[in-house]
């Protein structure tokens, strides 16, 4: 593939980038759902 | 009092503090000179670099300056309640914003008048085309004004407003950036017909900005 | 809490990663190389869909606030998505930016170009940021959504404005011919479907990850709220009895 470099660099950085912020949600979830103070 | 009354007693009352205060003159004004002369030790003086950029350079420093006026214009206000004062007053929000934002225009004019002779002397810039430069230079100077009014009172409450207002302010101004350079730079090259349509882009900035100001501010003072 | 019931946000995560899977798939090795761009075509396959969501994520932004803002949809349901979609916007514009950058390097020589779609995608991913650093200043919720929404609809009627003034300003110096845009009009085949099979993915993606965030902020926003309550509780519970009248009333 001619500008390989480019073009796999640019895919790994998206799936990166967006698969690294889908899992930071999950964990923040998670967490938030865990540290929730009891209701009122 | 209708509307127009109102904004000339609070333009009054901004102008006169700035009369008695002289932070524009006295510490704005100069601001704006340094980075006019800033602009020279970066880039360079001798080969006309300076000449070509000027309307740029210029403008660049006028909207440096804004940021200063804007926050000066709410600064007043933070203190001794006077927001309050300004709520409980009965005044109507659009009368506070016109008449602000018509205090930070009329600063900014005379900073721009004092600025223009700087870039005329400093980089040998020859204004020329008063016709399409003056409306140019008044539709973008209203544009800053107003939308910079609305932002000021926007984080007018916030303690970080200082850093913040200008990563708010900046981006949006860009296009009276874009505008109001082309139009200088055409009215330098004696060319003020390519200028117009800069004008004509400016002016729905200004009349947008001032109109969004007018609607919100009133209820941004509210909650600030 | 959430904007799609939970079987239906499962479906659309699933749906999503199969989608983008697919994607790769024809992006990488399905689509024929360009004939002009050689194989740094296959970066528009994202590059265009990022865009695309950048775009969209602001709209959504957008309507949120202006719904906000409008005395008879007034719901803070609309502050979150608009807060929720301003975050995935954000990073949307900044993989558009640095993918846009990628693909440039080779098809033009260089890494960025003064061009009117970048430059607005540059102020638009500054607004962003700007409208992101305004929502983490602390405040009541509701004063909170009409500072932000004021903020949000004021910078989205700036981006036709600067998208039209950097436009006429680069065509008007002709530099544009160089630069043409990226998409030849005449794609099509292959590379047309896995384009369009690129913007349907991302979409799902958008779907999916606005309505985990929206989620985190119901959270976070919930969480808040309680621990305010607990406070209070406590502050009330230390001055004695706690009192059933509101605090302040003399017996």
């Amino acid at each position: 593939m001619r500008f390989a470099e480019y073009v796999i660099g640019g895919w790994v950085l998206t799936g990166a980038v967006l698969g690294g912020y889908w899992l930071r949600l999950r964990q923040r979830i998670r967490r938030a759902e865990r540290t929730l103070p009891p209701e009122a | 009092m209708n509307v127009f009354q109102e904004a000339a007693l609070v333009a009054g009352k901004d102008l006169r503090i700035e009369a008695r205060s002289r932070v524009t003159v006295q510490q704005i004004l100069p601001f704006g000179l340094i980075v006019l002369l800033l602009f020279a030790f970066a880039l360079d003086p001798d080969r006309g670099v300076l000449k070509r950029v000027a309307p740029g350079l210029f403008w660049v420093t006028v909207l440096l300056a804004a940021l200063l006026a804007v926050s000066r214009s709410f600064a007043i206000e933070a203190e001794h309640g006077a927001r309050d004062a300004l709520r409980l007053s009965g005044l109507d929000g659009t009368s506070i914003f016109l008449g602000k934002a018509g205090a930070i225009a009329a600063e900014l004019l005379a900073l721009e008048l004092v600025l223009g002779t700087g870039v005329v002397l400093l980089f040998s810039v020859h204004l020329a085309s008063a016709g399409v430069l003056v409306p140019a230079t008044l539709a973008a100077t209203v544009g800053v004004a107003a939308t910079g009014t609305l932002y000021g009172v926007l984080a007018a409450g916030i303690r970080v407003r200082e850093t913040l207002v200008p990563v708010l302010l900046l981006p949006v101004v860009a296009p009276v950036l874009l505008g109001a350079t082309r139009a200088w730079e055409a009215a330098i090259d004696h060319t003020p017909s390519d200028a117009w349509p800069w004008v004509g882009l400016l002016t729905v900035f200004a009349v947008l900005y001032t109109g969004i100001g007018m609607l919100a501010f009133g209820p941004l003072l509210e909650d600030s | 809490m959430r904007l799609l019931k939970p079987p239906v946000a499962r479906v659309v995560g699933w749906a999503s990663l199969a989608a983008l899977v697919v994607l790769a798939l024809f992006g990488l090795w399905g689509a024929p190389p360009d004939a002009v761009q050689s194989d740094a075509q296959r970066l528009m396959y994202v590059h265009v869909p990022a865009a695309w969501i950048a775009y969209v994520a602001f709209g959504v932004t957008a309507i949120g606030s202006a719904l906000y803002l409008w005395p008879r949809t007034r719901s803070l349901v609309w502050d979150r998505v608009a807060g929720a979609s301003a975050e995935l916007g954000v990073i949307f514009t900044g993989l558009t930016l640095v993918l846009g950058s990628l693909w440039g390097r080779p098809v033009w020589g260089v890494w960025w170009a003064w061009d009117a779609r970048l430059v607005t995608t540059a102020v638009l991913f500054f607004l962003y940021v700007g409208y992101l650093a305004l929502r983490r200043i602390p405040a009541a919720p509701d004063t909170r959504a009409r500072r932000c929404a004021i903020a949000a609809l004021v910078a989205f009627v700036d981006v036709p404005i600067v998208h039209f003034s950097v436009n006429w300003w680069r065509t008007l110096h002709q530099q544009a011919t160089v630069f043409n845009p990226e998409l030849n009009a005449h794609i099509h085949g292959v590379m047309a479907f896995t384009l369009w099979w690129g913007v349907f993915a991302f979409t799902l993606l958008y779907v999916s990850l606005l309505d985990k965030r929206y989620r985190l902020e119901c959270l976070e926003e919930e969480r808040e709220e309680r621990e305010l309550e607990l406070a209070i509780r406590e502050r009330v519970g230390s001055a004695g009895d706690a009192p059933r009248e509101p605090v302040g009333v003399s017996k």
